[in-house]
């Protein structure tokens, strides 16, 4: 595909999409016949591009490694009273931020519920917020008060700043010039922003006149610059605010939404079937997979494939011929996330007897940073928090660095619950992270290129990798510029 | 009819005896190890990617079945420069390192040399390389845990690893993490590529070896039985 109409056809994101065009889904008579796709995965992404493919007529297949479709969107039961369940993997959308998604909402009349604090994501002022700094805690007032800023080490440009901004719009005051220069947020490069490519975030910042604790507050480290600045641009052009937007989830859990495209593409979707091997030809692709329980290979022709498996999963299938040197970079360099979130159930809202409007904590502990609360699942009085802590670490042990770290008397915890991502076989990462300075070239845009007939799609294949939006977006993309090919 | 009822009992008492000895036989000390695919003395051109696929027994229990996880399962490959050489047939004794790092959870983050939830172990290994203090930096943050030394992710600690099986395993990413002509693969089924660190010469190939890391019963050993040795011989340039 040419560059061009490729970058026009990233463009065009939303307009990609076919929600509820159920009369499309038929071939017209006397037409050549329907185009057959093979989708590698059944996570929110492959089952939406199946979904769009379904939509223009195309003749679809989802191949699933795993006996269950969703992947990292899943809703636990398994260990909650009364009915109570919590998102292990996709957490939260947001509004503005999730467009598409909220497409998908309304055609399939499925529920919004919602969820402040949300990953710990920014509280309306003055409700009950609490930050660890420097193993102290503070409330939103304290972290308002210019002298506790001075004490904590901002300099007076972001005293300044912070007296009539939240923490949380920093990047504005540093990237303010940057971001106006950017002209074309559809792409990184050519807004006079080339040369950030080879520093990190946290060095802009320093150079912009940041304080050490503005600094630490950022992050940015190895963080490519070039990359931050983009993202805050595309953020600013679909009008997302720094605080993210207010935050959601599915009624019933997120999982409602897979299970909403599954529903509709029913035999189309076959669980079990893990793909073993790639092979294109110039008129098509045959794709080998065992079914479940057999030992023997079968085989499906397809003129197209679309890669919606995570790419450290995805490198374990043999293409053949090998994906070119510039594809094969990106599969193999690409660094995702892959976080656990720690489930606590607990019999009361015990914070309320220490004086806190809520549970919104942030901490500096190795095994937690911090906790929040879901809101009711089911009618319970009892209610599910979650927490943040790193992959690997047992939720007991986490419970453990929270009743340490926590400020009131005593907790109504029962029970510390985990889904441990690092051991999936099938869907062990969540969001990609930042590129690396230096290596935004390298990967951009190659990432959103297909590379012959096998087409990628993904969190990470859309100009802002952002949850389960850019899984929709990624996928909408690519089920129309296969219509289109 | 006495003597009868003797022999029934005599059989009886052997068949018993038998049976007894049969269970109390301890159960090969060694595990089953066989590369299914890709077959040896296969022909794959260089640069291209093959399929692998190992079975493991051991102790009553087979990968078939999921009793043994896939992730029991390392393959390794070699680059030989001649693959009629009667070395390129040894497979090499697994560092026990390496059985540590596959039987923590080390893999459900890390590759040996790609990306995936953190950094490549060669990735690691050529960041860290000519620096003294790596070996101890790397078994703390090991141990202890680390964060942002990548980007915003963070490193659980391991408790698990007592400080020399930590230290083992930093020494052995800055050691043999940067390899070329290695490269290791965990579980039972997979894809491997056909790397060459130079320009390879006409009987030049990759040697597969897979091995068993999980846990062993008392006595047993990591010397595989079966056929957990193949070459593939390269083809092209």
């Amino acid at each position: 595909m040419e560059r061009r109409t490729f970058l026009k056809t990233v463009a065009a994101g939303l307009g990609a999409s076919m929600i509820g065009s159920e009369a499309l889904a038929q071939t017209a008579p006397g037409s050549r016949p329907a185009k057959k796709v093979v989708v590698a995965g059944a996570g929110i992404t492959g089952l939406c591009c199946a979904y769009e493919l379904m939509q223009r007529g195309i003749d679809v297949t989802v191949l699933e490694a795993s006996g269950r479709y969703g992947g990292h969107v899943y809703t636990g039961h398994d260990g909650l009273s009364d009915g109570l369940f919590a998102d292990y993997g996709a957490d939260h959308l947001t509004n503005p931020g999730y467009e598409q998604f909220f497409r998908y909402v309304d055609a399939f009349g499925l529920k919004v519920v919602p969820y402040p604090n949300a990953e710990g994501s920014p509280l309306p002022a003055n409700n009950g917020q609490m930050t660890m700094i420097g193993g102290k805690f503070y409330s939103e007032t304290m972290l308002a008060d210019p002298a506790t800023q001075r004490a904590l080490g901002f300099n007076d440009r972001e005293i300044a700043f912070l007296a009539s901004h939240p923490w949380y719009e920093l990047p504005a005051l540093f990237l303010a010039d940057h971001l106006a220069r950017f002209h074309d947020a559809s792409g990184p490069f050519g807004n006079g922003c080339d040369d950030l490519d080879a520093i990190d975030l946290d060095a802009l910042y320093a150079r912009q006149g940041a304080s050490q604790r503005a600094r630490d507050y950022l992050g940015g480290q190895h963080v490519n610059a070039l990359y931050g600045v983009w993202r805050l641009a595309v953020m600013l052009d679909r009008g997302i605010p720094l605080s993210e937007g207010e935050t959601f989830h599915l009624e019933g859990g997120n999982e409602e939404m897979p299970k909403a495209f599954a529903a509709r593409l029913g035999a189309r979707v076959k669980l079990a079937h893990p793909i073993t091997a790639i092979q294109r030809d110039a008129t098509g692709v045959t794709v080998s997979y065992t079914a479940y329980g057999r030992d023997e290979p079968q085989t499906v022709r397809a003129d197209y494939v679309v890669n919606c498996i995570s790419l450290p999963v995805f490198r374990r299938i043999p293409v053949t011929p090998a994906l070119s040197p510039a594809k094969q970079y990106v599969v193999d360099n690409l660094t995702y996330s892959s976080h656990p979130f720690f489930v606590f159930e607990a019999e009361t809202k015990f914070w309320l007897d220490d004086g806190f409007q809520t549970l919104a904590m942030s901490f500096e502990h190795p095994d937690i940073s911090q906790i929040w609360v879901v809101p009711e699942t089911a009618k319970s009085s009892r209610v599910i928090l979650k927490a943040f802590g790193p992959a690997g670490v047992s939720p007991q042990r986490v419970l453990a660095a929270f009743r340490e770290l926590y400020p009131g008397k005593r907790d109504t915890i029962v029970q510390a619950l985990t889904w441990d991502w690092s051991k999936d076989p099938f869907a062990p990462t969540c969001e990609m992270e930042p590129f690396a300075p230096g290596t935004l070239k390298q990967f951009w845009p190659e990432i959103m290129k297909p590379d012959g007939r096998l087409y990628f799609a993904g969190t990470y294949a859309d100009a802002l990798s952002r949850g389960m939006e850019s899984c929709v977006r990624s996928a909408a993309r690519v089920a129309q510029e296969i219509a289109d090919a | 009819m006495q003597f009868k009822i003797l022999a029934l009992s005599t059989v009886v008492l052997v068949s018993s005896l038998s049976a007894a000895l049969i269970r109390a036989a301890p159960p090969t000390s060694d595990p089953q190890v066989d590369i299914t695919s890709p077959a040896d003395r296969s022909r794959l051109p260089w640069q291209s990617q093959g399929s692998y696929a190992v079975t493991i027994s051991y102790d009553g229990k087979s990968t078939r079945f999921d009793e043994i996880p896939s992730s029991d399962v390392l393959l390794a490959t070699s680059f030989v420069p001649d693959t009629d050489a009667p070395a390129a047939r040894r497979a090499a004794p697994l560092p026990q390192a390496l059985a540590d790092i596959t039987r923590s959870n080390c893999m459900g983050c890390h590759d040996f040399n790609a990306s995936s939830g953190g950094p490549s172990f060669a990735a690691i290994g050529k960041r860290y390389a000519g620096q003294p203090a790596a070996a101890a930096t790397l078994a703390a943050h090991i141990r202890d845990g680390s964060r942002g030394a990548w980007g915003s992710g963070s490193m659980p600690p391991h408790p698990d690893l007592a400080p020399a099986q930590a230290g083992a395993i930093a020494n052995w990413i800055l050691t043999h993490g940067t390899d070329p002509a290695v490269r290791y693969y965990v579980g039972k089924s997979g894809s491997f590529r056909m790397i060459t660190p130079g320009k390879p010469g006409p009987r030049a190939g990759l040697v597969l070896s897979a091995y068993y890391t999980g846990p062993l019963t008392s006595g047993g050993t990591r010397n595989a039985v079966g056929r957990n040795v193949v070459v593939v011989m390269g083809t092209g340039s």
